[in-house]
């Protein structure tokens, strides 16, 4: 009897707060609320979604309480949780990996949505909430990584702060609330913090039951039919009477499915985390660090590869139009098209479309990971050239050398194999470019190249060409007669600026 | 909870505990950057800051070799930080103090007089600390202003002339080339051209512009060599020779040579 006391106690307890809240009918209408039963293995990506989603939130709390957001201490605070707190890293890592595949997850659903039509009728706030989540998650992990306070958090948030500063007339405004003030500091970290832990993780809480809401309201759509049209005049009432006829349970039939993807993922997510363990920190934010070659972490880089391919002249218009205009068509989308059929197969326009939107962002990404954009920043001063490059000059030429380290064109271009990769390899640039057109490169830029014209005096271009015409492939039959006429006629023309004659 | 539960429980909890904290993951100890005047510390401070323009050994680069114990000998020790601390203004010689404090400059440099400096395995070698030694008369510091250049040209035929033609435009791999060009002088201080010849480069000696230094031998213009090395009023004659030619064209001065 008295064992019977407590359970009983219980029930009692639980009952007066279903009376009083409804709690359990709710999440008995949310357990077993009826799904499509063709809603198989295409619909798990939004549970994982969420699913990471908490692992983000519980092992987020955790690094809360040893992370110190403090410009001074942020960074020691990592290497602390990193080598003294047991198993500190291993959590990093987690937490790291796991936003990855929350981000991979997200896109995943993002993608199945689109290509099923599933934000037609009546399911068009859906799709827009769901693009808010999108946002609130790419911010997150944006966040995440200035978190991390070091070299490429720093270079990160200069180049954000260098794009917000174009804004016309209000660049200076938007950069000071980006940062917290003019430049970089503990009050940008304190921002971003915030933003991390606290106002994103909220928002996206919020959007979360938001969207949970809809998807219970308007029900979980079935998989796309040809023919099958969507007519806002008729669609709940027939697809209410279908999933009222051939529907099943979402617990246990949706659900299962649901839990094996889930843990499939969340021990491959694991695997990962303990086989790579966290990321970062690199080296110390430092201004005058500039050994740092910003790179983003791999979401976003394929945002580094458009930047880094667009044409300078379109760099501020696309930059300032192209997320505001992308965001506010994506989220207008099934006010663009909220009827008619959901079929890929009926949909040829959104199946080239996505397939291009897909192997844009994965050529980019790549491109991202492998192209040698970001010149060595400190190649001028530490990568010795070889003494093949040295030997046998003349001493113009090795003043041409020593402009060629200063100059720093040694961070985009290699010579002899070491140097940046930025700009084409120089090792026989003799052999393709004449005198006059090395001078002419060097003057006026092209390319991506900078122009030199105003920086670089006769003697240093002089010099420098000197020292390029004998880069020729190991012959040195490069060096140009009549060499200094030519330069004094340069000089006097309209190119070389006002440094003349 | 049965005990033989509790226990198998436990020892799950610590083999993955501890085993979690070997896993391949697992990052690495930072180890603290060696200190630069550690041998270690100190070859990778200047592989950083310094090998791009002196050459990946101190030896061999665009700018002078700093393994050099004759030139570390010569250069007292404050102004040697100094240069590297403030740079040599108006010259390819950046100031390395917005980068690290200055008692970590002073101490790089110390370790460089040590490790670099009259230990043997310098080019120049202790002969030539001798030659350039202060007590012989021929100080290192340029003086503005001191030279005779008409009779510094007369040494320039003698004892240059042979390796370093007039002519800018030739196409000949066999001499080190002309240093009268007025391009290159254009370029060099007065200061780089007097520490050139007194210390040379014979860093290069595998390369036919290898220079020898105050302390010769030289090559005449009819190709016969002169052992006897250059007196102090000798190097400062030449230099006034050398800063005599660069003319009026191109206009002003444009030292960007990174050598003092």
């Amino acid at each position: 009897m008295q064992s019977r006391n407590p359970r009983r106690a219980l029930l009692e307890s639980l009952r007066w707060i279903d009376e009083r809240t409804g709690l359990f009918w709710m999440l008995r209408k949310s357990v077993f609320h009826r799904v499509p039963r063709d809603a198989k293995w295409w619909y798990v990506f939004g549970s994982a979604t969420m699913m990471f989603f908490t692992v983000q939130l519980a092992s987020g709390i955790v690094l809360a309480t040893l992370y110190a957001p403090s410009a001074a201490d942020a960074y020691q605070s990592l290497v602390y949780i990193d080598e003294q707190v047991p198993l500190g890293w291993f959590l990093r890592a987690i937490h790291g990996w796991s936003s990855n595949a929350m981000c991979a997850m997200m896109l995943l659903h993002l993608a199945q949505v689109f290509l099923h039509g599933t934000y037609k009728y009546p399911r068009e706030l859906t799709w827009v909430f769901g693009v808010f989540l999108c946002l609130a998650t790419l911010g997150l992990a944006f966040t995440g990584q200035i978190m991390r306070w070091d070299a490429d958090a720093y270079w990160g948030l200069g180049i954000g702060a260098a794009i917000v500063d174009r804004a016309p007339g209000i660049g200076d405004q938007l950069r000071a609330i980006m940062l917290g003030g003019p430049t970089i500091s503990g009050a940008t970290l304190t921002r971003f913090f915030a933003l991390h832990v606290f106002i994103l993780p909220g928002a996206t809480i919020a959007l979360i039951g938001v969207h949970l809401y809809l998807v219970l309201r308007n029900g979980i759509s079935e998989m796309p039919k040809p023919g099958q049209i969507v007519d806002p005049a008729t669609y709940r009432e027939g697809y209410e009477s279908r999933v009222h006829k051939s529907g099943v349970p979402f617990y246990p039939d949706a659900a299962r499915r649901d839990m094996v993807f889930c843990g499939a993922m969340l021990i491959a997510v694991v695997g990962v985390a303990a086989w790579f363990g966290p990321f970062g920190p690199n080296e110390l934010p430092d201004p005058t660090n500039i050994h740092a070659s910003p790179r983003p972490d791999g979401l976003f880089l394929w945002i580094f590869a458009a930047l880094a391919l667009l044409p300078p002249a379109s760099e501020t218009p696309l930059l300032l139009l192209g997320p505001p205009v992308g965001i506010a068509l994506l989220a207008a989308l099934p006010f663009l098209s909220n009827r008619g059929e959901r079929a890929p197969s009926r949909r040829p326009l959104s199946v080239l479309l996505l397939v291009l939107i897909v192997t844009g962002l994965g050529v980019l990404t790549w491109l991202g990971t492998t192209s040698p954009w970001s010149p060595q920043m400190a190649a001028w001063k530490s990568t010795a050239p070889d003494v093949a490059f040295v030997e046998h000059r003349t001493p113009l030429e090795t003043q041409g050398l020593l402009e060629f380290q200063f100059a720093q064109c040694r961070n985009c271009h290699s010579i002899g194999g070491t140097g940046g990769k930025r700009g084409p390899d120089l090792s026989t640039v003799a052999t393709r470019l004449s005198w006059d057109q090395l001078v002419r490169q060097i003057q006026q830029g092209g390319g991506n190249m900078p122009a030199y014209g105003k920086t670089l005096s006769s003697a240093e271009t002089q010099a420098l060409v000197a020292f390029l015409s004998t880069l020729d492939g190991g012959t040195l039959k490069a060096k140009i007669p009549g060499a200094l006429e030519s330069q004094a006629a340069l000089d006097a023309s309209p190119a070389a600026g006002d440094r003349g004659p | 909870m049965s005990s033989r539960a509790s226990i198998i429980t436990t020892a799950c909890c610590c083999f993955v505990t501890v085993a979690c904290d070997r896993l391949p993951g697992k990052p690495p100890i930072r180890a603290a950057a060696a200190a630069v005047d550690t041998p270690e510390g100190f070859a990778t401070y200047y592989a950083l800051s310094c090998a791009g323009c002196h050459g990946a050994d101190g030896t061999k680069g665009p700018a002078r070799p700093m393994r050099d114990a004759a030139y570390l000998a010569a250069v007292p020790e404050d102004s040697l930080i100094a240069i590297v601390r403030d740079g040599v203004q108006g010259t390819r010689m950046p100031g390395f103090s917005s980068d690290t404090d200055e008692a970590t400059l002073a101490r790089f440099v110390q370790t460089m007089r040590v490790q670099w400096g009259g230990d043997g395995t310098s080019p120049s070698g202790a002969a030539a600390v001798l030659a350039i030694d202060p007590a012989n008369g021929i100080a290192w510091q340029h003086v503005a202003g001191s030279g005779d250049a008409r009779r510094g040209a007369e040494l320039f035929e003698t004892r240059c002339v042979g390796c370093h033609p007039r002519a800018t435009t030739i196409d000949d791999r066999s001499t080190a080339g002309s240093v009268t060009d007025r391009f290159y002088l254009k370029l060099v201080s007065d200061q780089h051209l007097r520490t050139s010849i007194l210390f040379g480069r014979s860093d290069l000696s595998a390369s036919t512009a290898a220079m020898p230094g105050a302390r010769g031998p030289f090559r005449g213009a009819d190709g016969r060599s002169d052992a006897s090395a250059l007196s102090a009023a000798d190097v400062d004659d030449l230099v006034a020779y050398l800063s005599s030619l660069r003319g009026e064209w191109p206009p002003s001065s444009e030292t960007k040579d990174g050598a003092r």
